[in-house]
């Protein structure tokens, strides 16, 4: 029973380590946050790329892009939201950290927000529209990537 | 020609049955950030789950009854209530995971959301078990699993450089984006997923489901021997595919919708519905065989009568584990938890789990009391201590490592 009891205690711990979000402590630790958050972002406007780039070629039905962009609007918002609740350190560069990752992430939920619609609709042309503002923000993210790398 | 026709029927659902959700999302995930750098842990897990499967099921096919009813009158229920807590916990976390993956595979092709088709999913695992003949079942949704065959398909259509592919998977190494711990953290995620506990209860107690004897020992060894490592094949064409085109543009595999996407943008929209089946049949058959390995290992442990063999109303312990296991899933995933979250924790736990349900096995088939002649010989007790110290080495790695990486970020 004892053995048991600490099973399940480390387990628990174990859990609730993993789950945290920890504060950043710098501004190097935020640098670092902001990265993890534009690698994050890239990860699902190119999954919508790929998503959309195979419904303007015919190659996916239309159900199974609209299941994978939603995802990936989804984890844009989860991405933003758990990027704007670490609290940046006191630092005027951070505050321009702040912004500027904030905005890209923002800019990179609308840019897949307007995929999903267009995905939703039988005209190609809109689709073209969102796979090109999708391309516009994966550049602008790969380029903040390398600047914080 | 009927015995030619067991043994291709066996390979076949072995290979089919191989990969479950937890195979399939982990080493999605794993080819989306590694290349095919951890290819040789899927290599390292194949092995070890032939050789104790193939112990586990000459055991039931020599003493006529499944390991872990063996484990408790061999070693004491202590050390039986522990295999069963510790394999039962995972395997009801993966059963859960697998009906998660059943109702996001109908999401898929039908963009209703997966809450929608989870009481389904879990009424229908529910129903097969209560219902349908154990080798229907086991054929029906091992053949469908070939579907994933698509993936390799996808990784031959996609046209890849073959020497870079074949020098990643042999000569490991951490990729410069990545770094060593969260490196090995993966490595045990997918030692965990290839070497799952249930595959071993559910593989043994099918043994004693399908009345094998010493005569179907060779049966067993050729499903075993052949089918497991083509099905970890599968296991590398899932993780070569999304290597080749998620890699390049820095996608990290967090849902099932993303682990089809290489198919779609290969094969297009047919190659696509044979994936979405093979996800299905997938989930659908592992979440069968979790949901009886609970139902196994419960009733075994209490000595209670269990199995498909005999009818409901004599089993009726076990059904109403298999109910409830059930119930539970359906009610766990209800909380709106995500079954892909679900599966990448169920196969690190899984690695924890390892040493107990795996050291059983070995110490069962080396006693000449249950196997007369047929105890391990020297090259299958050479393995399997290795193995035993390889996934004691997992199970002490796989806490730590997933505090330190925060579960691989």
């Amino acid at each position: 029973v004892k053995a048991t009891r600490h099973a399940a205690y480390a387990t628990a711990c174990a859990l609730v380590l993993t789950a945290c979000v920890t504060p950043a402590t710098g501004t190097d630790s935020y640098r670092g946050k902001a990265s993890a958050s534009i690698e994050a972002a890239i990860s699902e406007v190119e999954t919508t790329r790929i998503a959309v780039d195979a419904l303007l070629d015919d190659r996916i039905m239309v159900p199974y892009a609209d299941v994978t962009i939603t995802a990936a609007e989804s984890a844009l918002g989860a991405i933003s939201a758990a990027f704007g609740s670490v609290q940046p350190p006191d630092d005027p560069q951070a505050d321009e950290l702040r912004e500027t990752v904030t905005a890209l992430v923002d800019a990179a939920e609308e840019a897949v927000t307007d995929a999903r619609i267009a995905s939703r609709r039988p005209q190609q042309a809109g689709l073209q529209d969102a796979l090109t503002t999708l391309d516009d923000v994966a550049r602008e993210l790969d380029a903040a990537e390398v600047e914080l790398r | 020609m009927k015995r030619l026709f067991a043994v291709a029927l066996g390979i076949l659902t072995a290979i089919g049955g191989f990969v479950d959700i937890g195979d399939m999302v982990t080493n999605a995930l794993v080819g989306s950030r590694f290349g095919l750098s951890l290819a040789w842990v899927v290599v390292t897990g194949v092995i070890g789950i032939c050789v104790f499967a193939e112990m586990s099921g000459r055991v039931a096919a020599i003493s006529g009854r499944p390991t872990f009813d063996l484990v408790r009158e061999r070693l004491g229920p202590r050390v039986g209530f522990a295999n069963l807590v510790a394999s039962m916990a995972v395997t009801l976390l993966t059963f859960i995971a697998e009906i998660g993956g059943v109702a996001l595979a109908l999401e898929l092709a039908s963009s209703v959301n997966y809450l929608l088709w989870i009481p389904l999913a879990g009424f229908a695992v529910w129903l097969v078990l209560w219902r349908v003949k154990f080798s229907l079942m086991e054929n029906v949704f091992g053949l469908l699993g070939l579907s994933l065959i698509v993936f390799a398909v996808a990784v031959w259509q996609l046209g890849p450089d073959w020497s870079t592919l074949w020098n990643d998977a042999s000569r490991p190494s951490v990729p410069a984006s990545e770094d060593a711990p969260t490196y090995f953290y993966y490595a045990v995620a997918l030692f965990g997923a290839a070497m799952t506990p249930y595959e071993v209860f559910f593989f043994s107690s099918g043994g004693v489901e399908e009345r094998w004897g010493p005569r179907d020992l060779t049966i067993m060894r050729t499903n075993v021997l052949v089918g497991f490592p083509l099905g970890g094949v599968l296991s590398v064409a899932i993780a070569a595919s999304t290597a080749l085109v998620f890699l390049p543009v820095g996608v990290q595999v967090d849902t099932l919708g993303q682990v089809g996407l290489p198919v779609a943008v290969s094969l297009g929209k047919v190659g696509l519905a044979v994936a979405l089946i093979g996800f299905f049949a997938a989930t659908f058959g592992a979440a069968c065989e979790t949901g009886l390995s609970v139902g196994y290992s419960i009733s075994q442990y209490f000595g209670w009568q269990w199995g498909k063999y005999v009818r409901p109303r004599e089993a009726a312990r076990f059904h109403v584990v298999l109910l409830l296991a059930t119930i539970t899933g359906i009610a766990v995933l209800l909380t709106t938890v995500d079954p892909v979250k679900v599966t990448e924790y169920s196969v690190v736990f899984s690695a924890v789990a390892l040493p107990l349900t795996y050291f059983p096995i070995l110490i069962v088939a080396n006693d000449p009391d249950y196997m007369g002649e047929k105890v391990n010989g020297r090259v299958a007790n050479a393995l399997g201590s290795v193995y035993l110290v390889l996934v004691l080495a997992a199970a002490l790695a796989a806490i730590p490592l997933m505090i330190l990486t925060k579960a691989g970020q």
